[in-house]
């Protein structure tokens, strides 16, 4: 078994079955699993922030954000012979504090630029697990596509 | 759980945590005093074998220099005052805060160390971008804004499962619940260790008023307005943050007052990751490493 980590604003993609890939701790960041069941391929994007279009030279790293990070997401999977839209999909994270209500309402506006991508591309959501005030770290498992998903002071459980 | 500790007797507790960060105010004032010698900087950084060694591998690495510089004296004069005193927040309230505490919040081992480092980067950043407070000292008061959660943590742990239930219960920050169940919390702590061990007012007020920035002192809104921001930004980004962190009081009225937009909080966020990035790689253990699939 090989675990191949993924940072904040990163993206990884692979195609061996008994991969594992992790991201830690995904606060107001949306982390998207999208797994081919009949190719055994899949991957994880862990996104900081919803667009890139203001951000001007910082869009070197794309998978920062939600808009260049899943258009990325969708050619290394195909590089890989998957087809999004045959892909299971499980979203993570879009944590939010309490009091926001102006700025920091990040969480809200990364899942909702992701489900507007997913919308315009055809990918089915199989979990929606987003919100609330913890953050979470997510293992998808490449040989069935489960996710395994950790809170603070919580029991593992899986998606 | 028993009756709740007295507020002094959890900061006594949390002195005797090894690593104390008592050096840095006093190295503080040897750095900003034009009258103190070379020798007098080197001799009280001497003390400190960690700090000694960090200052040493600074003054060798790649940054600063080919040449080998293999005494604490030619290291000194090589990375100058600024570059000293950063070296030495780092090292020593770093080390304060790695003391492995990990009940309580919820933290994994580094967890507390992770994310105070991340808000000290994003109010270094946010203090760049503004210009109304000075980056050194918003790096610092952002690194030490927590301390008293570590002190909390340590000494009042079997406490903790009443907070989490009444913040449920109640819908309130975390820091209201610890307030109800203890008395006091981490905030009220976190003033009086940095007061005990001789720090400036200004870090003082930071570590008291961080959640709540508009109770401070008028003069000192912009630095503690900063460490707000920087704190809930790098709540964002989620590193090292524990149960709590979600909870934790957001004023948004006072970012603009100092001059704090929200497209320079959002410009911000990719600098503070690409920085923060930068430090935390060398800190190899993740949050969730004990994470498995269940069957």
């Amino acid at each position: 078994m090989s675990e191949i980590i993924v940072g904040v604003g990163d993206l990884q993609v692979s195609n061996r079955a008994d991969s594992i890939i992790t991201t830690f701790a995904l606060g107001s960041c949306i982390g998207v699993t999208l797994w081919d069941p009949a190719r055994k391929v899949g991957g994880m994007l862990h996104a900081m922030l919803p667009d890139s279009k203001i951000h001007g030279k910082s869009t070197e790293k794309r998978a920062m954000f939600v808009d260049t990070g899943m258009q990325d997401f969708f050619q290394k999977l195909r590089e890989m012979g998957a087809s999004p839209e045959h892909c299971e999909c499980k979203l993570f994270g879009g944590a939010q504090v309490m009091q926001a209500d102006n700025f920091f309402k990040i969480g809200a506006r990364n899942v909702a630029a992701y489900l507007q991508i997913a919308e315009q591309n055809g990918i089915r959501i199989l979990c929606n697990e987003t919100g609330g005030q913890f953050n979470r770290t997510i293992k998808i498992r490449l040989s069935d596509g489960l996710v395994a998903v950790k809170t603070p002071n919580q029991e593992v459980f899986t998606r | 759980m028993s009756d709740p500790l007295p507020l002094q007797i959890v900061c006594e507790m949390a002195k005797s945590l090894p690593a104390a960060p008592w050096l840095l105010p006093k190295l503080q004032i040897a750095l900003k005093n034009p009258d103190t010698t070379a020798e007098e900087t080197e001799a009280l950084i001497k003390k400190d074998a960690g700090l000694s060694s960090a200052i040493l591998r600074t003054a060798n690495s790649a940054f600063f220099g080919d040449s080998k510089c293999d005494k604490l004296h030619d290291a000194l004069l090589r990375l100058g005052n600024r570059e000293i005193f950063k070296v030495a927040s780092l090292t020593i309230a770093g080390r304060w805060l790695s003391n492995s505490v990990t009940g309580g919040y919820g933290w994994e081992p580094g967890d507390l160390c992770k994310h105070s480092l991340c808000v000290a980067i994003a109010a270094e950043i946010l203090a760049k971008e503004s210009g109304q407070v000075l980056p050194d000292v918003a790096y610092l008061a952002g690194l030490l804004h927590d301390v008293g959660k570590l002190a909390l943590a340590y000494s009042c742990a079997d406490g903790f499962e009443e907070v989490r239930l009444y913040q449920k219960e109640h819908q309130c920050s975390w820091r209201e619940a610890e307030k109800h169940i203890f008395g006091y919390d981490h905030t009220d702590v976190g003033g009086i260790l940095l007061e005990s061990w001789s720090y400036p007012i200004n870090l003082i007020q930071t570590a008291l008023y961080y959640p709540r920035p508009s109770l401070a002192a008028h003069e000192y809104l912009p630095l503690i307005a900063h460490v707000h921001a920087a704190k809930h930004l790098s709540l964002q980004l989620g590193v090292g943050v524990g149960e709590e962190g979600f909870t934790t009081e957001l004023d948004e009225s006072v970012f603009e007052i100092v001059g704090l937009t929200p497209e320079m909080m959002e410009l911000a966020m990719p600098k503070i990751l690409i920085a923060a990035e930068k430090i935390l790689s060398a800190i190899s253990a993740g949050p969730g490493q004990g994470v498995k699939f269940e069957g």
